[in-house]
């Protein structure tokens, strides 16, 4: 099990209103799955993808990642830079590095050296080796998110958390992604989490999930 | 170190970013002009401290003795220095063509008129004999006299002679001296006679290094402390001006941290992106801190330059002229020591570093979920 959720709750305040976004959530993702949460907007997605990415904490409950309980004590900076890729909806690239840079951002920050044929053999792995020194905004949607999935994956990190990777695209290119996910899961035996509105993605997913009301509710 | 550099030269330097480009440029100037500033100014109160100290040296050389025991004072002391006057001195009146005058009578031998003391004079070296004397060119205008002129002492303290007439010493004006140094062309007259002294003790004045005397018994003093008031006010002057223009390069340092603040706000995305991918929010102010500096040194050292080229341009060229008559010199003296610079440097780095750090504050509040998730 490469991810073990108990018990995890989360309340935002809205003026003097409680909000119980995420009620007493359990959830165990076993390593080299795919897992997909769906939900409608404003269902806590973003915000138990966040927990699960160390980027947010939870206000009570317990998260395992990788048999290491995340609690405050621990460098959650280098756990999140060496165990966990993220894949937002927007691309998020930084537009003043050439895309080899901003593929070579994590490695860089975990100050390793970073092999430049294999920076090569994954560029030509996205089918973007041409586009190698190139800025961020001479690039299509669907090939900015091509690049934003190779920073996510360039640590060989443990899991991909994806937020709705394919909200900003187009169909042609939300299904290479979809088609992506699935052989980084297949090749690179890589374990996803994707939280998505759409159907098709969601249904590549080994175990699928529906957030309703703050709860997680397996979808057969 | 590599990554952090890397992104700071490019949020430096960003693609079609114009707006962004002139605020750099614009701390990058302040920078450049205060730095520059500084340097010009201080160089040249220096070269003016500089004139000070060598036209002083010309008259009173480095170090003074008082009250020496006898004329072999320095065999006693059995140095190597042998660049050393004894002389005796003391006040007198002069008169000549009914007007008078208190002036300072230096009693010396010819060698130090010759060797040790560096005075400009209007006619070649003589040695004096004992009823000649070599005043300044603005006490001889004062009194109207020229070379060649008799001129009379009295002895300041009016001690009356057997005839009860104060004692009066017939003198010849050999030559004439310039120096505007402490008004010593005014009131400093030199002569080789000693009889007219009754009780002033023997001084001493040397040049050079006295590093070997040790003689607890006699005091040195340096030609800085025989002229404090002069030199302190340099001092201060120069001190005044240096911290008077560090005020540029602290209003500079306010816009470098106007321009941090307005580039982490638009980067503000980038930040929470290097967030989620593990760097830590201490490093995330490395970048800025580097960015800082990366302006800050760049202007400093630009600015630095300029003015050093502007001296040396000075030095070798004398571009800027400057009138004798006022100045002492006929173009603008400019010196500037390694001091100076090393001062500078330390103190703007520690300038720039505090008006860094001051908008980098923010960075400890900053919250990726909500920068990411609200798309800022």
């Amino acid at each position: 099990m490469i991810v073990d959720i108990k018990k995890l709750k989360k309340t935002f305040l809205d003026g003097s209103k409680k909000l119980h976004v995420l009620k007493d959530i359990n959830l165990q993702i076993d390593k080299g799955s795919i897992v997909t949460i769906k939900g409608p907007s404003g269902s806590g997605k973003s915000t138990l993808l966040s927990i699960i990415g160390t980027l947010d904490n939870a206000d009570s409950g317990e998260l395992i990642i990788n048999g290491i309980s995340i609690k405050e004590n621990i460098d959650i900076d280098k756990l999140r830079n060496k165990s966990i890729g993220f894949v937002f909806q927007f691309h998020n690239l930084i537009s003043e590095l050439t895309l080899h840079e901003n593929v070579s951002l994590p490695r860089m920050i975990a100050k390793e050296q970073l092999n430049k044929e294999e920076l090569i053999e994954l560029f030509e792995y996205f089918n973007l080796k041409h586009r190698m020194n190139s800025f961020p905004n001479d690039l299509s949607g669907g090939e900015k998110q091509r690049v934003a999935v190779m920073r996510a994956i360039i640590n060989n990190p443990s899991i991909i958390i994806a937020d709705e990777p394919t909200g900003n695209l187009d169909k042609e290119n939300a299904l290479k992604m979809m088609s992506l996910f699935q052989k980084l899961n297949t090749e690179k035996k890589l374990t996803i989490i994707i939280a998505t509105h759409d159907e098709h993605i969601f249904n590549i997913g080994h175990k699928k999930y529906q957030l309703v009301d703050g709860a997680l509710k397996l979808v057969h | 170190m590599k990554i952090y550099l890397l992104i700071a030269k490019r949020f430096l330097f960003p693609r079609n970013d114009f707006r962004s480009n002139t605020i750099n440029f614009i701390s990058f100037i302040g920078l450049f002009i205060g730095a520059a500033a500084i340097v010009l100014s201080v160089s040249v109160l220096n070269g003016f401290q500089g004139i000070l100290q060598t036209e002083t040296k010309k008259i009173y050389g480095d170090y003074l003795v008082e009250n020496i025991s006898n004329a072999g004072f320095f065999n006693d002391l059995n140095i190597d220095n042998e660049n050393y006057s004894i002389f005796k001195e003391n006040e007198f009146l002069i008169v000549s063509n009914k007007k008078q005058n208190l002036i300072e009578f230096k009693s010396v031998s010819n060698e130090s008129l010759n060797d040790f003391y560096e005075l400009d004079l209007q006619n070649n070296f003589k040695a004096l004999s004992n009823e000649e004397v070599i005043i300044g060119n603005l006490l001889a205008n004062r009194l109207n006299v020229d070379i060649g002129d008799s001129i009379q002492l009295i002895s300041k303290d009016f001690k009356l002679n057997p005839y009860s007439l104060p004692d009066i010493y017939e003198f010849r004006v050999a030559n004439i001296f310039s120096n505007r140094i402490l008004r010593a062309n005014d009131f400093l007259v030199f002569g080789v006679n000693k009889e007219i002294f009754k009780k002033a003790n023997l001084s001493a004045e040397i040049n050079g290094n006295i590093g070997s005397i040790n003689d607890s018994s006699t005091t040195f003093l340096s030609w800085k402390d025989r002229n404090r008031q002069l030199f302190e006010a340099t001092e201060i002057e120069k001190k005044i001006t240096f911290f008077t223009l560090l005020l540029i390069i602290i209003i500079a340092s306010f816009n470098l941290s106007s321009s941090i603040m307005q580039i982490s706000s638009k980067k503000i995305r980038d930040l929470a992106i290097f967030l989620s991918i593990g760097m830590k929010k201490n490093d995330i102010k490395k970048i800025f801190i580097i960015y800082s500096y990366l302006i800050g040194l760049s202007a400093l050292c630009a600015g630095i330059l300029f003015a050093l080229l502007v001296i040396l341009l000075q030095n070798k060229l004398s571009l800027i002229k400057l009138s004798p008559e006022f100045y002492l010199v006929d173009t603008l003296p400019m010196e500037i020591f390694v001091f100076d610079i090393v001062l500078l440097l330390f103190g703007s780095v520690f300038l720039i570093g505090i008006f860094t750090n001051v908008p980098l504050r923010f960075i400890n509040n900053l919250s990726p979920v909500k920068i990411i998730n609200k798309q800022l």
